[in-house]
């Protein structure tokens, strides 16, 4: 059972979309999705699904033109943050002091001619009204809380002197400076190697639980946040196609697409010679999806109906909050 | 040593290197000169032994390396021999011009690089605005138009015309400021045309492609008001490249001088070798090449340094990464 | 096969026009300005050089459309013949700074040693001479009149020519199938050779028109100067010199020779752009 009351990011039929020369692209198909304080969530699927585009319009950081944001509803702590304009001065007092990003790419996220002390100071400075010193000294204490050894030293180095997973270490100080209360992950991990990769998944984990600082991880890794998040929304063509507790959709996932992501990547607790299976097909083309199911011309199970009918609407499959947009009416694991 | 002082010693070391070569080009212009320049001078009726005398007087009549040497040796003591038409000393020519020169060139490339900075960043933050749109136009037509033809007719517009300042001359900022101004206005307009158009063209390009950048988008999510992503975290990145321009542009202002002099009649470099080029006035013509090359090569040397010294990547990159 | 081919040259002409009126315009100007300088005498029955001072300074009018200069001589047509002298300096002396700028560049490339050293140092020390003040030296040496001053203006387009050759070279020989040919004993002259054209020629044409506008933007220069062009012949910068001296009573001499030199120099400029965009957009700001 999830407690709404807690609710600190509540996204109501959120919809984003780009106007290219090829017409529409639908990136964000009318989601909704919220976070609870203190609660870590993530948000599944391939790329292009609309998945960092979504994270990206929370704070209105979505470059426009050519993207828009069509409707829906952003609440962050009772507020509707698209109420504010995208550079307003609250909206710009909401980024990085009350939501901050952690990008994909640490190695193009910084300025590259300007200090890792500079960068950090200027953030801190304009949100905690703070002198030049104090914000230095701040930024110091950010390092050190993510285990940047030599913080002082670290703060007068360009980022091109620092490694990938020094640098994304960076970035996560920049977004705890500030004692953000929600932070969004991009694929914080994916630039970096495998040995790094657990160690910053670590840092962030240590840092949230300790804070208690909400976090929404975007990735295409489903293996990656099974560990990690307490409710998975897993994403297709712009829309939510599933969501629930970690532990329902790792067990009992109720969509075809989920299925597939499962069977794709390897996970602890299978044997070890499941066989992986890919997903057939390409994502599809956002401009002219069809009425029907996104993802029918890729699925195994689809059937009549789902050729018929315009695509289906999220439906409680289960209990806590386990939500599913299948026309499929399987028992519970018997698609699998 | 740091990396900027290797950088910066190869950087000198190429710069003296070309400048030895001009050096040894600009020797070469007697020896490559058709016909015999003394006769050139003398006249072809002249008789054999002030022929002779001359050659002498020229060094003319020793060994190829002796001669070379005789005139760097020369040079190094401050003396650029003397101009065989103008009856003078090439030093005292120089002296007397080149500040004259600079006095065009200077202002036109500060005026080229502030206008053409402030031009490139209003049309990269207005995109595809009116603004925008003349800036494509002004490029096209600053590449296009002769510069010399743009300095005649704006002596029939601003002089002829509409009266408002003097057809042609010069006076000296130091004696007169006003009248400098009202005279050095055409000239250093011409020669700042195209340069100012090259810079506001790359400044918009780099500021386009910058703004584009994962660490704009950083700046822009974590709260940094639009003016200072632009115009600190942005402009930074987009005016380092810039510098290595403003050197090219130097080298082209030194060149277009001589057009500018010679439009209006102003006693600088660049009229001083059309004279001794049609004159064949050849100890002129060297010390003119050597002199404004050294010039265009120290401005590209200071600028290739403070390059190196403005670009952290440049200057540190002989540390270590930190892992 | 067919059908392949003219889809292609139909991608190639909606980039190469893809500004609009603006590259038809400067098609049209570039159209007119060759013909000009083939058609002169058919276009104008006067003699361009003809002195006639009963004339000299006459205003525009049927006979004379823009006049006649000092010596009496009819402007347009000298203007017609000014169009050929632009024409053949800046085709012949950027085909000269090509032939010679792919060899030095193609031997400084395959001898990347000393030779490959030697030639380009000597670019870079060109390179940090005015180019205005080079020229003038080179025209000096070359000689007055038609041959020396295109010697003068090809020579101060090598650079340009021999530094985009050995980029060609060079990335040629560190490519990967190339080294793969290499190991497989193939002589590497042989290689180098067969892959070069394919690969350096469609750069090359691009430089070469985007070199047009800037070789009749010099010859124009020159014959400003004086050091071009010599008198009697027709070129548009010394039109401009000459029609200076008359500013003030008849503006019109100086004005409508620059105005050649303006619009010929922008629309080859214009159609050198538009042809690299469309043959090869990735030389964007390279070329």
């Amino acid at each position: 059972m999830t407690q709404r009351s807690e609710v600190l990011l509540d996204v109501r039929n959120l919809k984003v979309s780009f106007f290219t020369h090829f017409g529409e692209v639908k990136a964000v198909n009318d989601i909704s999705y919220y976070v609870n304080r203190g609660e870590v969530i993530a948000l599944v699927g391939e790329s292009g699904c609309g998945k960092s585009v979504s994270q990206m319009s929370v704070i209105q950081l979505i470059q426009s033109p050519p993207g828009r944001i069509m409707g829906g509803e952003v609440i962050f702590e009772g507020k509707d943050l698209l109420k504010y304009g995208a550079n307003s001065k609250e909206m710009r007092a909401i980024r990085g002091k009350e939501i901050s990003m952690v990008f994909q790419e640490p190695m193009t996220s910084l300025n590259p001619v300007f200090t890792i002390g500079k960068q950090l100071e200027e953030v801190i400075s304009t949100h905690m009204g703070i002198s030049k010193k104090e914000a230095w000294e701040k930024g110091v204490k950010a390092l050190a809380a993510v285990d940047i050894p030599d913080p002082e030293e670290r703060m007068k180095n360009y980022p091109f002197e620092l490694s990938g997973g020094m640098r994304q270490r960076v970035l996560i100080a920049m977004a705890i400076a500030c004692q953000s209360k929600l932070i969004i992950a991009d694929e914080p991990t994916t630039a970096l190697d495998v040995t790094t990769q657990a160690q910053i998944m670590e840092l962030l984990m240590s840092i949230v639980k300790e804070r208690g600082t909400s976090l929404v991880i975007v990735t295409h890794n489903l293996g990656l946040v099974s560990r990690y998040s307490e409710r998975i929304y897993v994403m297709y063509a712009g829309r939510i196609v599933e969501s629930g507790t970690t532990r329902d959709i790792l067990t009992s996932p109720r969509h075809p697409y989920t299925v597939g992501l499962l069977n794709s990547v390897p996970r602890l607790e299978d044997d070890k010679d499941k066989e992986l299976v890919p997903i057939e097909g390409m994502p599809p083309n956002l401009i002219d999806l069809p009425d029907t199911c996104a993802f029918m011309p890729r699925c195994r199970y689809a059937f009549d109906k789902c050729a018929g009918s315009r695509a289906p609407e999220l439906r409680k499959v289960g209990e806590n909050d386990h939500y599913a947009a299948c026309y499929l009416d399987a028992g519970e694991g018997s698609i699998q | 040593m740091n990396s900027l002082g290797a950088y910066t010693r190869n950087r000198i070391l190429l710069s003296l290197f070309i400048i030895f070569a001009v050096s040894v080009f600009a020797f070469l212009i007697v020896h490559l000169m058709p016909g015999d320049p003394v006769r050139a001078v003398l006249g072809i009726e002249a008789d054999e032994a002030a022929v002779q005398k001359m050659r002498e007087e020229l060094n003319l009549d020793k060994p190829f390396l002796t001669q070379y040497w005789l005139w760097m040796k020369g040079i190094f003591k401050g003396n650029f021999g003397r101009s065989l038409t103008l009856n003078t000393d090439v030093g005292e020519l120089i002296g007397r011009r080149l500040p004259v020169t600079l006095s065009l060139t200077i202002p036109a490339l500060i005026i080229a690089a502030i206008f053409g900075i402030i031009i490139g960043v209003i049309c990269a933050t207005n995109r595809g605005s009116i603004a925008d749109q003349l800036l494509t136009v002004l490029v096209t037509i600053a590449n296009g138009v002769p510069i010399f033809w743009i300095g005649i007719m704006m002596i029939y517009l601003f002089g002829v015309l509409l009266g408002w300042l003097p057809l042609m001359g010069y006076a000296s900022p130091f004696e007169s400021f006003v009248e400098y101004l009202r005279k050095a206005a055409m000239p250093v307009s011409i020669l700042a045309i195209r340069p100012m158009a090259e810079i506001a063209r790359q400044v918009r390009t780099n500021m386009l492609e910058v703004i584009n950048q994962d660490y704009i988008r950083t700046a822009r999510a974590y709260g940094l008001s639009e003016r200072k992503v632009k115009y600190k975290y942005a402009l930074k990145n987009a005016l380092i490249p810039i510098v290595t321009l403003l050197a090219l542009q130097a080298r082209d202002v030194a060149g277009g001088s001589v057009l500018a002099e010679q439009v209006f009649s102003i006693a600088g470099m660049g009229q001083l070798i059309m004279i001794s080029v049609l004159n064949r006035d050849f100890p002129v013509i060297q010390a003119i090449v050597l002199v404004i090359t050294v010039i265009v090569v120290f401005v590209n040397l200071l600028l290739d340094i403070s390059y190196g010294w403005l670009d952290p990547r440049i200057r540190m990159t002989a540390r270590k990464v930190i892992n | 096969m067919r059908s392949a081919g003219s889809k292609k040259s139909g991608v190639f002409l909606k980039t190469f026009f893809g500004r609009g009126f603006i590259v038809k315009a400067a098609v049209a100007i570039a159209l007119i300005f060759i013909l000009s300088a083939i058609f002169a005498p058919v276009i104008s029955k006067h003699d361009p050089n003809q002195i006639n001072l009963e004339k000299a300074l006459l205003d525009p009018s049927p006979e004379h459309i823009l006049g006649c200069d000092a010596y009496g001589r009819d402007v347009f047509t000298r203007l017609l013949y000014g169009a050929r002298v632009s024409l053949l300096s800046s085709i012949f002396s950027t085909l000269l700074a090509a032939c010679a700028g792919m060899l030095l560049g193609l031997v400084a490339g395959y001898y990347e040693g000393i030779i490959g050293a030697i030639i380009l140092r000597y670019v870079d020390v060109q390179l940090s001479i005015p180019p205005l003040l080079f020229t003038i030296v080179i025209g000096l040496i070359a000689g007055k009149g038609l041959g020396g001053m295109i010697a003068a203006i090809s020579f101060s387009m090598l650079p340009g020519f021999i530094r985009l050759m050995n980029g060609i070279v060079l990335s040629i020989k560190r490519n990967d199938y190339i080294v793969a040919l290499q190991v497989a004993n193939i002589k590497r002259y042989k290689i180098i050779l067969k892959h070069l054209l394919p690969n350096s020629l469609p750069s090359m044409f691009i430089m070469f028109a985007m070199n047009l506008g800037f070789a009749i933007m010099l010859e124009a220069t020159l014959s400003f100067l004086g050091i071009g062009i010599q008198p009697p012949m027709a070129s548009w910068g010394s039109m401009v010199a000459d029609g200076y001296i008359y500013l003030l009573s008849e503006p019109l001499l100086a004005f409508t020779p620059g105005l050649c030199i303006t619009l010929t120099v922008v629309a080859f400029n214009i159609i050198g752009d538009s042809l690299r965009d469309a043959i090869d957009p990735r030389l964007r700001g390279k070329l």
